[in-house]
């Protein structure tokens, strides 16, 4: 405990004396474009006009909702597998990775204290974003049920694991720049963050359910859009518990690997 | 003039030597803006959207969102450019070349431009064209409008890039014009919805980015979208735009080195 506390009491003191704002402000900015975008598409150029096939992909759900929870759901998203997966490599560039390894503390609470961090932030710049969606009209009545929050939780925990593992692949690759873009891109594309999935290739499709966010949001979706308990959707809490173990234990392993000969080439 | 196409490229071959390094650009150049456009593509689809704005069907999508990204990789790459270069040259301690230099300023400023974009967005326009073509757009019998818009587009995102650069190159703290470009260059613009379907005060939003007005042009030599608006005031806009760019680089540049003389600084604002 004491480690997760030290962890995230010297992440939040770094942060708060050198970048207390860019950090936040780009990640919400993010949130909002995404929001704004299909605002401006439904409300002034498509003036509300909806197909079908969406209402029947989407069980009715009114437009403005679907993408401002999709788009929340992403901003978390790409907070928690940024902050996780980006902290050893940071660790490395600040020159304290060394320590950090000869130091007696195991890397589980170090990892928590990362996510303890960063989450308090991330659930700010998801406020920040479904504020803004509310006032766009969004209706985010249900957020407060329980279904909802224990949706919000299991997306946190997927989007960890999945963190851990990134955080040996920058370890690796030496490179935070190709790999986060390439993966969020990619991720806000096939995930269904702001159109239901259907609409893309079959091929797309499946290769969208190796991302924990699918599932992810789309229960998060069907608990606030149509305020259905957790137990309806057995299939996706399972999907998303089995990626989040699958991502655990190849980033736990991964990890332990890298560390051995890690402290040998760290200037290589 | 001589002297100032040889410091315009100059600068073109800097910029190759400094950037062209790693595989990292093939991700930067083409493979994000795709997928950024399919994402934009797809948005579009829980709608019908038969007739507006003047487009039909898909194959007309395509094709609008196709200049429509054209133009705005264009004019993007060169805020992100002129971003990372002034750090670049911050950093690397070559910043005091640009107020020591006997150069041309505004020469330098264009060649830094320049150099960025015919690197940067070949192989994005490249996937655009393709689309262009597939959808019909151009054809064989409309290809001599390619140089021409092709032509507007350099100019124009030449002289926005130079302004951006200069703005940039004299400033610490420029993150700050990304945060402001990016989103609303990008919505207001007309790269992904038609303006003419904004609300007026969005449309007066419209009127200060020359982005605006070059997709206009653009649109209207290829026949995409809603015919209406006039070419000659597009034309008079952008021109009046340009204008407004050039005498900001300029005036921006003359400050600076006033205020770098008098107390030796390289921080403007």
């Amino acid at each position: 405990m004491l480690i997760v506390w030290s962890t995230y009491k010297r992440i939040r003191t770094g942060i708060l004396r050198a970048v207390p704002w860019s950090f936040m402000v780009s990640r919400v900015a993010t949130g909002v474009t995404q929001i704004l975008f299909p605002y401006f598409l439904y409300r002034y150029f498509m003036k509300g006009n909806l197909s079908p096939a969406f209402l029947r992909y989407t069980g009715g759900a009114d437009y403005i909702t679907y993408i401002v929870l999709g788009s929340a759901l992403n901003v978390l998203a790409v907070s928690t597998l940024m902050n996780v997966g980006r902290a050893l490599i940071t660790e490395l560039r600040e020159g304290t990775l060394e320590v950090l390894l000869l130091a007696p503390a195991s890397r589980g609470p170090y990892f928590a204290g990362c996510l303890w961090e960063q989450t308090a932030r991330a659930l700010l710049e998801f406020g920040a974003t479904l504020l803004v969606g509310a006032l766009l009209g969004a209706r985010l009545g249900p957020l407060f049920s329980l279904s909802a929050l224990a949706a919000i939780g299991l997306a946190i925990l997927s989007f960890f694991c999945m963190g851990l593992l990134l955080s040996g692949v920058m370890l690796r690759t030496r490179d935070t720049y190709i790999t986060q873009n390439t993966l969020f891109v990619t991720m806000s594309l096939v995930c269904g963050v702001v159109f239901p999935i259907p609409y893309l290739p079959e091929w797309v499709q499946r290769l969208a359910q190796v991302f924990p966010l699918t599932p992810a949001v789309e229960l998060f979706r069907s608990a606030v859009l149509r305020q259905e308990p957790l137990s309806a959707h057995p299939g996706w809490i399972l999907q998303i518990l089995l990626l989040s173990g699958l991502y655990l234990l190849a980033g736990v392993l991964w990890n332990r690997r890298l560390e051995k000969t890690m402290l040998e080439n760290i200037f290589g | 003039m001589k002297n100032i196409w040889l410091v315009m490229k100059a600068e073109i071959v800097k910029q190759r030597r400094h950037d062209y390094h790693s595989y990292f650009v093939w991700f930067s150049l083409l493979l994000w803006p795709v997928l950024g456009f399919l994402e934009v593509y797809y948005t579009y689809q829980p709608f019908s959207f038969a007739g507006r704005g003047g487009i039909q069907d898909s194959q007309d999508l395509l094709a609008f969102l196709g200049t429509g990204y054209m133009g705005y990789t264009c004019f993007w790459s060169m805020v992100q450019n002129a971003w990372s270069m002034s750090w670049e040259e911050r950093q690397g301690g070559t910043l005091e070349m640009a107020f020591l230099t006997p150069a041309n300023r505004l020469a330098m400023h264009y060649g830094k431009a320049l150099g960025a974009l015919i690197q940067e967005v070949w192989m994005f326009c490249c996937f655009c064209l393709f689309i262009l073509f597939r959808t019909d757009t151009l054809r064989w019998d409309n290809l001599l409008l390619l140089p021409v818009f092709l032509g507007l587009l350099l100019l124009a995102s030449t002289v926005w890039g130079g302004m951006v650069g200069a703005l940039c190159l004299f400033s610490r703290d420029s993150s700050l014009i990304m945060d402001f470009l990016e989103t609303p260059m990008n919505l207001f613009s007309g790269t992904r919805i038609p303006v003419s379907s904004f609300p007026l005060w969005a449309r007066a939003l419209s009127l200060l980015f020359p982005l605006t007005y070059c997709l206009q042009l653009i649109r209207m030599l290829l026949h995409i979208g809603e015919p209406g608006s006039q070419m000659l005031s597009s034309f008079l806009g952008l021109g009046l735009c340009m204008a407004a760019m050039i005498g900001i680089t300029v005036w921006v540049t003359r400050r600076v080195e006033r205020h770098n003389r008098e107390t030796g600084e390289l921080n403007f604002f």
